[in-house]
């Protein structure tokens, strides 16, 4: 069940009636996940899951306490107020703590469809079943999920604050598997209609069956083409290393002392937009209750500037854009929506031009190498493929690289239709001098 | 508590259920946080509810409510039978379980002080502390420190008459000094990298830590990287220290050998593994002397308690017997797949998850030469020390690990340190490559707080224990183009 945007007042509302000292802010989430799961052709787990949780910040005097419950009647709403409060009494000195901002005006996001947010067991068995029918005729084993989450999120504080969003998706991610290789899709959409098990299991198949017999690779610099499953990879690490003020304000950024200077090649244009018409997992506020605005982050190349919050804004004497973490934090405003402006090459003419190289479905265990340039590590994953002659050759085994970010973003040659990737919207990429470093027997 | 579980069981049972488990959990937990000489962030957190799981017609399901009455488990007990015969839908064929005995018992994780009566001011205060020494070193940019404690009071009960109260008591903690110049940025963490070092154990374990007295050495070699030689590359031999070799094995041995990823259950997330089951007491994991086991009853390891999520006794397994891979991490439905009984090795995320097979205390057992030995009969190596970076294959196969400190050993002596150190490898042939394991005097369990798995996701505080090692001829140094 829903909680709607007077229920979710009545409880915030209930939740700061009980910090009698200070001011309050209150963040109340209700995520209900069920997701059916299977693996080797059958259903291995399948879960009903709902929780939850309040989350109450009182500020005392320049110090600030702040506790979390996934209970809301009167008597736990208490216990919550008191022991926000035992903890920023606790605090010794004085903290820098942004203000608490009155009420603001939101952009609405509709985000939220009966037909996600509501699925019986039965309606996601079916949607498996569909797809192992094909994986039988096929001789393959399929692993993957469904998953329907219904997701609501208000905010209020005693300011008089107020702020609520919902949102709903279903997500299907299909693994093929025959031995020891594997090929995978996976879709989310806001409509339960837009997902297609037939289709994103013939996909997952078609790479795993392309893949069989794969052969090694000698690790070195490739030509890669990535589909938008891994290029969520490099500009996920991007936008969390480098892409938050505070990160910048503490020279632990690339963009660190590069403002208005050019860092990446001059086809690259990064945002950060919540109201992305394909972006799925998408709110108007962030944890500090304010509006998020978009941001463009890099301008053909040229650094524009990062994300703030109201703590770092201060700093450099500028506004928030709408991108805190619940306040205080350690880690300081992170863009939560990406978005790589594409080009018109197809993937398909991706692979027509490319004399040899690598497709990649996805990186897997990626990792931070380096903080501050950055450099990350990881693993192809799930179908990766030699291109020779502007053709798919054969499967390769799956190999570890390691990546300088910045470097990737100067040697992007060509790219695609954006499509959305959940939290983000990227488009596939054609990228020059990738370096693998490593190979393993899969 | 107990007549609600009851309850429970009965109305799955009623519902068709051939087998039914409740667990109903609270657990409290607190994080203070300290960044460049303020309080960073406190939050006291509550989290209540229950899961129930159940069989019907062969097949699991499973659901959970943060709400916990009788109306509320009635309508949960029937929800997981109606999940579990949507499972029955897509079956290869119907679940078998290995056997486990009834148990009405109560645990309790052994502690003097429960971490959570420790008055916050006294951890703030002692935060700040190491604050302050860390950053009286010159050069040091960033200086950041935390406690964590968390406190779970769990009740389970099944169908074959098991109740079983636990309360679990865990904390731990870290700080960290950084150092930048020119471009670079280097880190210096204690006891150990990533998020901290955890025990199953009182607040007396932060204390025995001895914050305050370590944070000048750890911000001065955070400062003594930045002019740090670069790492070299090429074969080498290297030993690793206790807090990072705990990662290799959590990443190269514990997660291969979750039976249920074997067995492809991960295959669409966490991955498999290389170790198949046709391997079983054939594989040469490792060299002689690597004997690994889980162990749950270990003293202060994370990953220690009573029973398991599906109330399995907890008991120490050999999974390396002397190099040779002689069982796996194992539930009692993947334990049946193999013939053997279950390791006990189920554990959920808190009330709202699914048990699945987890990392308990995977312990490296302890050789015999002390570490000043190992160190001094190598002639030409680099000592590696604190976690950076991780990364492991969907197989666990190809590994790359990065540590935040090394030091070069020439002729059985620590010399020059360097900085960026990294080393890569394929998991058998590394550990078949280990010729030394510390001995007792240099044996710890170290706790990992935080491993990701399943879907949805599920995170685990696991432990492992072990002592510094050696191992033979290992390519390091392998990321190009860092300064």
């Amino acid at each position: 069940m829903l909680i709607d945007k007077n229920q979710a007042h009545d409880i915030c509302k209930r939740a700061l009636s009980f910090a009698k000292e200070g001011q309050a802010e209150v963040i109340m989430t209700q995520t209900d996940s069920p997701l059916t799961r299977i693996a080797n052709n059958a259903i291995h787990q399948n879960v009903e899951t709902s929780d939850i949780g309040i989350s109450l910040r009182v500020d005392l005097d320049g110090r600030s306490g702040r506790a979390t419950t996934n209970q809301f009647d009167d008597e736990s709403l208490k216990e919550l107020a008191r022991r926000s409060v035992n903890a920023a009494r606790a605090i010794t000195g004085r903290q820098e703590l942004p203000p608490m901002m009155g009420p603001q005006k939101y952009r609405e996001i509709p985000a939220f469809d009966q037909s996600s947010a509501f699925m019986e067991p039965e309606q996601r068995a079916e949607m498996v079943l569909k797809a192992v029918k094909i994986a039988r005729q096929e001789k393959v084993e399929l692993a993957g999920l469904v998953n329907n989450t219904l997701y609501a999120t208000a905010m209020a504080n005693s300011h008089g604050l107020f702020a609520y969003h919902n949102m709903s998706t279903l997500r299907m991610e299909i693994t093929a598997r025959s031995g020891i290789t594997a090929g995978r899709f996976a879709r989310t959409a806001r409509k339960a209609g837009e997902i297609d098990p037939e289709q994103i299991a013939a996909i997952a198949i078609k790479k795993c069956l392309g893949g069989l017999n794969a052969k090694a690779l000698e690790p070195g610099d490739y030509t890669v083409i990535l589909e938008p499953e891994a290029v969520t990879t490099p500009l996920m690490y991007l936008s969390y290393l480098s892409f938050g003020a505070l990160a910048v304000q503490e020279n632990l950024s690339c963009l660190s002392g590069k403002l208005g200077q050019k860092l990446m090649g001059g086809n690259i244009t990064i945002s950060d937009d919540a109201y992305h018409p394909l972006m799925v997992w998408t709110g108007p506020f962030d944890s500090e209750g304010m509006p998020k605005k978009k941001v463009i982050l890099i301008d053909k190349g040229v650094v524009k500037g990062p994300v703030y919050d109201l703590k770092t804004a201060a700093k450099d004497k500028t506004e928030t854009t709408g991108h805190g973490l619940p306040q205080p934090n350690t880690w300081g405003p992170i863009p939560g929506n990406p978005v790589l402006e594409g080009g018109n090459v197809s993937l398909e003419d991706m692979i027509k031009s490319t004399k040899r190289g690598v497709l990649v479905t996805r990186f897997w265990y990626n990792r931070v190498v380096d903080r501050k340039i950055p450099v990350i590590t990881g693993m192809t994953r799930d179908g990766t493929f030699l291109i020779e002659d502007g053709k798919i050759s054969h499967g390769v085994k799956n190999m570890r690289y390691n990546q300088d970010l910045v470097e990737f973003f100067n040697n992007v040659e060509a790219l695609g239709v954006p499509e959305s990737q959940e939290n983000m919207v990227v488009p596939p990429l054609k990228v020059n001098n990738f370096h693998f470093t490593g190979l393993t027997e899969a | 508590m107990k007549d609600l579980a009851q309850h429970a069981l009965n109305v799955a049972e009623v519902a068709g259920a051939t087998y039914a488990d409740i667990r109903i959990i609270n657990e409290d937990s607190e994080r203070v946080e300290v960044k460049d000489g303020q309080v960073g962030s406190i939050n006291r957190g509550t989290s209540g509810g229950f899961g129930i799981r159940v069989i019907v017609n062969g097949a699991w399901g499973f659901a959970s409510s943060p709400k916990i009455d009788k109306a509320e488990i009635e309508r949960v007990a029937r929800l997981a039978v109606k999940v579990a015969k949507a499972s029955a839908l897509l079956k290869v064929r119907d679940l078998e379980l290995a056997p486990v005995e009834k148990y009405i018992d109560k645990y309790v994780t052994p502690h003097k002080k429960n971490p959570l009566e420790v008055p916050l001011e006294e951890k703030i205060a002692l935060l700040l502390k190491t604050d302050a020494a860390m950053r009286q070193v010159k050069g040091v940019n960033i200086t950041e420190s935390q406690i964590a404690s968390w406190v779970e009071d769990q009740l389970f009960a099944s169908t074959i008459g098991s109740v079983i109260e636990q309360r679990i008591i865990q904390c731990g903690g870290q700080f960290s000094a950084t150092a930048i110049k020119d471009g670079d940025v280097q880190q210096r963490s204690y006891p150990s990298g990533l998020d901290g070092h955890y025990e199953s154990n009182g607040y007396e374990m932060i204390e025995g830590l001895d914050y305050a007295g370590n944070a000048g050495k750890t911000a001065e070699e955070a400062v003594a990287l930045l002019s740090a030689e670069q790492c070299p590359a090429g074969e080498k031999d290297i030993i690793i220290e206790g807090s990072h070799l705990s990662l290799q094995i959590h990443e190269s041995v514990g997660h291969p050998l979750e039976l249920d990823r074997v067995f492809g259950s991960e295959a669409n997330y966490a991955g498999t593994s290389f170790a198949t089951t046709d391997q079983l007491d054939k594989l040469k994991y490792g060299s002689d002397i690597v004997s690994i086991t889980s162990d749950p009853t270990c003293p202060m390891g994370l990953g220690s308690f009573g029973y398991d999520d599906e109330g399995v006794k907890a008991h120490k397994t050999d999974l390396i017997r002397n190099g040779l891979l002689v069982n796996y991490l194992s539930s009692r439905e993947t334990a049946h797949k193999i013939g053997k009984l279950s390791t006990g090795a189920m554990r959920a995320d808190g009330w709202g998850n699914m048990p699945i097979v987890r990392m308990t205390c995977i312990n490296l057992e302890p050789g015999t030469k002390p570490l000043e030995q190992i160190i001094s009969e190598t002639d030409d190596g680099i000592y590696m020390a604190t976690t950076k970076s991780f990364s492991i294959d969907d197989r666990r196969s190809n590994f790359q690990f990065g540590t935040e400190i090394a030091w070069e050993i020439k002729k059985g002596r620590l010399g020059q340190m360097f900085k960026n150190a990294t080393y890569t490898g394929i998991t058998p042939q590394f550990w078949n490559a280990c010729d030394a394991v510390a001995g007792p005097k240099d044996w710890k369990v170290w706790g990992t707080n935080g491993c990701g798995k399943g879907e949805p996701g599920q995170t685990a505080r696991t432990a492992q224990g072990c002592a510094p090692s050696r191992f033979r001829k290992i390519k390091v140094g392998v990321v190009p183009g860092k300064k």
